[in-house]
């Protein structure tokens, strides 16, 4: 069992007791599955509906030239 | 009483993984943390048969799967402990603040101010998610918002395959990897919140 099958619901209601008394013992499967829940539940809200629809900001790459010191001068 | 030692028996792990995560949300007193969100996951009407169902000893062989997808329940347990953390630290302060000039009655009127209702509680937990879920989302390519939005909107995966004119499959793919990319910003996020208490 693992976290993907949530995305398409391929558990039964059984296997996800399985999962949810699996997730008592593994802290990182419990962290996953709190963010899928979050990201699910938050789907069904108008507000982030809404904040889908705003276009992604365009990455930007930045080169930190003032940080660059040649080796061994600090 | 007996009704919450019998909550404290049944849903012993439980409470074992809700301490340790309310001790990594920096809580003074996890047990307790962990006692009340237990206590007011089991009083709220659509969370206990969700709680019931996954986390019981002894599940009975004729229980109803709840209406409630487990991922649904973790997140909600996550929220009402990460509030009543956030109570417990805003208790602490106050009694700090508050020490000095309120006394008898009128101070514990004043560090202890009323629960919200369940209905209130679910609000507040639903706004926070919302909005980490709103700060993750630049994180999020564009045909990845695009399939998310008509899902959330209501379309089947029929549908959204016939507008954009690829497979059913596909679609799923899309929307799969689209919630697991949101998914690891989001717990990146409250990991962050964790580490920073």
């Amino acid at each position: 069992m693992n976290i993907d099958q949530f995305a398409t619901r391929e558990l039964s209601p059984a296997d996800a007791r399985k999962m949810a008394q699996q997730a008592l013992d593994e802290p990182d499967l419990f962290d996953a599955l709190v963010a899928r829940g979050a990201v699910e539940t938050s789907l069904k809200i108008p507000a982030v509906r809404a904040a889908l629809s705003t276009p992604a900001p365009r990455k930007q790459w930045r080169l930190h030239f003032a940080r660059w010191r040649p080796r061994g001068s600090s | 009483m007996s009704e919450t030692r019998d909550a404290l028996t049944d849903y012993r792990r439980l409470l074992n993984a809700l301490e340790s995560r309310a001790r990594r949300m920096g809580s003074r007193d996890a047990e307790s943390a962990a006692q009340e969100t237990l206590k007011r996951s089991l009083e709220n009407a659509i969370s206990q048969p969700a709680v019931e169902y996954y986390f019981s000893d002894e599940l009975p062989p004729d229980a109803v799967p709840p209406a409630w997808p487990l991922d649904q329940l973790m997140a909600w347990l996550h929220g009402i402990l990460h509030f009543v953390v956030l109570e417990e630290h805003n208790r602490s302060g106050n009694r700090r603040e508050f020490s000095g000039w309120a006394r008898g009655a009128d101070a514990r009127n004043r560090l202890d101010p009323p629960d919200p209702a369940p209905d209130q509680l679910d609000a507040l937990i639903q706004r926070e998610l919302q909005q980490i879920v709103i700060d993750c989302l630049p994180a999020l390519d564009a045909d990845y918002r695009r399939v998310l939005k008509m899902r959330a909107s209501g379309l089947k995966y029929g549908d959204i395959a016939e507008r954009l004119g690829v497979s059913e499959n596909t679609v799923a793919t899309w929307v799969s990897r689209g919630i697991r990319t949101l998914a690891l910003s989001v717990r990146r996020r409250t990991q962050r919140h964790k580490a920073a208490r």
